[in-house]
């Protein structure tokens, strides 16, 4: 078994030369592992987090201080940019579109003028 | 024993003829193309400054050397681990400081406060913060001989590396990829084994005298001059203790006035022996020849620092092979920067010394050169011997002195009867002279193991320092916590393996050291390959 595994992955690994991105490069050694269900993939995922970042060495008290404060400040980016961006993202499409529409007006009147 | 260079260049010819027909790929690479290249270079550049023609001349086979850059990415993580952990050693040393935790660490008492600090807090933040949580990588104890495979006792700690128990359990048949065992002569049974237990029971164990005093025995005079006919000098001295053969000997040679130029990344005896000499010492960049001849040519220009005087002698010291890169010294350019300038070489065959080379003699023999162009070569008999203790090998007016102006031969205990004859038995091996073919078998074998190792690991496209032909194979980790969690996930996998931190390494670049020997088998090597293969998928080694 864990030899077809690992031909499966000299041949994946021929397809995949080049990858650059951490993401794509860890889909793909997912794609090459026996990820038998979603539970086990988000373990992986956790552990490479853990490693990653060094909290792999910390005690649990500890780690569960850092993912506390870590997921406390994702939370209040994604509140802040849920409550914000919508608006600002009007207001520029307002701002740019109004520059848009002045511009062929003013070309329109001088065109006229001429 | 000296031959001169062409003789040897037409041995080595030929052995590396015979052994590029026995394998394919890898080892004794396309000599052929090496010649062709040379005349290539000689037909179109005949008016060029010679330097960098004259410098690939020097090479009678191809050098090929490989320190790839750490990613950016990866770089940028580690900083970012490093720095965690420290912001979490911060607050573990604030707990501790205003007792919220109980402190492990020495401590002064309540009365000398006041006092002059014992204990330098801040020094130690690494080892209490850092390398304490990972502490059970190392100091692991070994309850059997460090073969290809050895015994470990299993530790459990209660309070996260502070302290260990012994469970009673023995973890059996350990593959062991970190004992420096280059040709597997650490080993209970066996000729060596045979005789060290005869020579025992004659002069028994230990000797109670420096080597002035009492301390001398036959076995010694026996063995060197047996070393001095391995290396091919005239004459050789041996030690007690490796360490010592540097930190005790650079000091005899050299005093102050004296320059030392010694190479960046140099163990730390000969750094020690260095110091310890009151000599100047210059450092130039790892392997680089160009950064050593510049502080050549400054010594012979401006002399010594404000007199101007010139230097009463020039000494530049390199290790054949360096343990933590597994990177092999550029020996045909420091000789020829040497006979240039008059300056002499100290080179330190720790790792190298039966490990390098188609007859086994270091990384002299290795290139095709000389012996009696290194002016003091110096091993240790730890590594490849399996023994302890080292040796210094040079002309014969250079070993007198040393026997009487040493440290260690005054004042150190000399070597122990059983590990004489243990060096003695092994090295007669290595020279087949012992009537068998063992020794060459084991070089062949301990050749072709590196090569396979190497480049099966390159293939799967993991970051290996070092030349192509060291048995030291670094591999890289970069992240703080892959250097724990690797040591460990190996070794329930019945793999023992070295993993290197800093403050051995730089900071970022921590690594795991595998070192093959002769004693591993293909299937042990493979199955190390594919325990990697299979970790890779959890820690990403950086592969491409």
């Amino acid at each position: 078994m864990f030899n077809v595994s690992a031909v499966a992955w000299i041949w994946n690994y021929d397809l995949s030369v080049g990858i650059v991105t951490s993401a794509r490069s860890a889909a793909v050694s997912v794609l090459r592992m026996d990820m038998k269900n979603m539970r086990e993939y988000v373990g992986w995922l956790y552990y490479q987090y853990l490693l990653i970042t060094g909290i792999y060495v910390l005690e649990p008290w500890e780690q569960s201080i850092f993912n506390t404060l870590l997921f406390t400040m994702v939370a209040m980016v994604i509140y802040t940019s849920y409550v914000f961006v919508p608006i600002h993202v009007r207001l520029a499409l307002e701002f740019f579109s109004e520059l848009v529409r002045g511009q062929p007006e003013s070309t329109v009147a001088l065109m006229n003028s001429r | 024993m000296t031959q001169n260079s062409a003789s040897k260049l037409l041995n080595g010819d030929t052995l590396h003829r015979t052994k590029q027909d026995k394998k394919a790929g890898g080892n004794g690479f396309v000599k052929n193309h090496c010649l062709f290249q040379q005349q290539q270079k000689r037909y179109r550049r005949p008016a060029e400054k010679s330097h960098h023609a004259s410098r690939t001349l020097l090479y009678k086979k191809t050098f090929v050397e490989s320190f790839e850059e750490t990613p950016l990415l990866v770089a940028v993580l580690t900083y970012m681990g490093y720095g965690i952990l420290t912001i979490f050693g911060y607050l573990r040393d604030f707990l501790r400081d205003w007792k919220l935790e109980k402190c492990h660490l020495a401590r002064e008492r309540e009365e000398q406060k006041d006092f002059v600090p014992l204990y330098q807090d801040f020094e130690n933040f690494y080892t209490r913060n850092l390398y304490m949580r990972i502490r059970d990588n190392w100091n692991r104890p070994i309850r059997s001989v460090p073969g290809a495979k050895m015994d470990l006792v299993e530790r459990v700690t209660p309070d996260y590396n502070w302290t260990f128990e012994h469970t009673g359990k023995v973890l059996k048949d350990v593959i062991n990829m970190g004992s420096y065992n280059y040709l597997g002569f650490a080993e209970n049974t066996g000729t060596c084994a045979d005789t060290a237990s005869e020579c025992t029971e004659k002069y028994g164990v230990g000797v109670c005298s420096t080597r002035q005093e009492l301390g001398n025995i036959d076995k010694h005079e026996e063995l060197e001059k047996l070393a001095a006919r391995f290396l091919g000098v005239e004459s050789s001295m041996v030690f007690g203790m490796g360490f010592a053969t540097n930190s005790m000997n650079i000091p005899a040679l050299m005093e102050k006035g004296c320059l030392i130029l010694s190479d960046e990344l140099n163990h730390a005896s000969l750094v020690l022996g260095a110091r310890l000499s009151g000599a100047t010492i210059r450092v130039f960049k790892h392997n680089n020849m160009q950064s050593l001849e510049k502080l050549l040519r400054d010594a012979m220009v401006h002399g010594q620092p404000r007199t101007h005087r010139p230097w009463k002698k020039i000494l530049i010291l390199v290790e054949g092979i360096y343990s933590m890169e597994g990177s092999i010294v550029r020996l045909p350019e420091i000789i020829a920067l040497k006979k240039k300038y008059k300056a002499y070489l100290y080179l330190d065959e720790a790792h190298s010394i039966g490990a390098l080379g188609p007859r086994g003699r270091g990384v002299v023999d290795y290139f095709g050169l000389d012996p009696c162009d290194v002016d003091i070569m110096m091993g240790t008999f730890t590594k490849s011997f399996g023994a302890a203790g080292g040796y210094i090998g040079g002309k014969k007016e250079l070993v007198d002195y040393l026997r009487l102006h040493s440290h260690s031969a005054v004042y150190a205990t000399s070597m122990s009867p059983p590990i004489t004859q243990q060096i003695i038995t092994s090295m007669k091996c290595i020279m087949g002279e012992d009537g068998t073919t063992l020794g060459q078998e084991r070089l062949c074998q301990l050749s072709e193991n590196t090569t396979y190792f190497r480049r099966r690991l390159h293939e799967m496209g993991f970051i290996i320092y070092g030349n192509n032909d060291s048995p030291v194979v670094p591999l890289m980790l970069y992240m703080p916590a892959k250097i724990g969690a690797f040591g460990r996930e190996m070794l329930k996998r019945n793999i023992g393996t070295v993993v290197v931190g800093f403050p051995a390494t730089p900071i970022i670049e921590s690594r795991a050291r595998f070192c093959v020997s002769a004693a591993h088998t293909r299937e042990m090597l493979d199955t190390v390959i594919m325990t990697n293969l299979f970790l890779s998928f959890h820690f990403d080694f950086g592969v491409k």
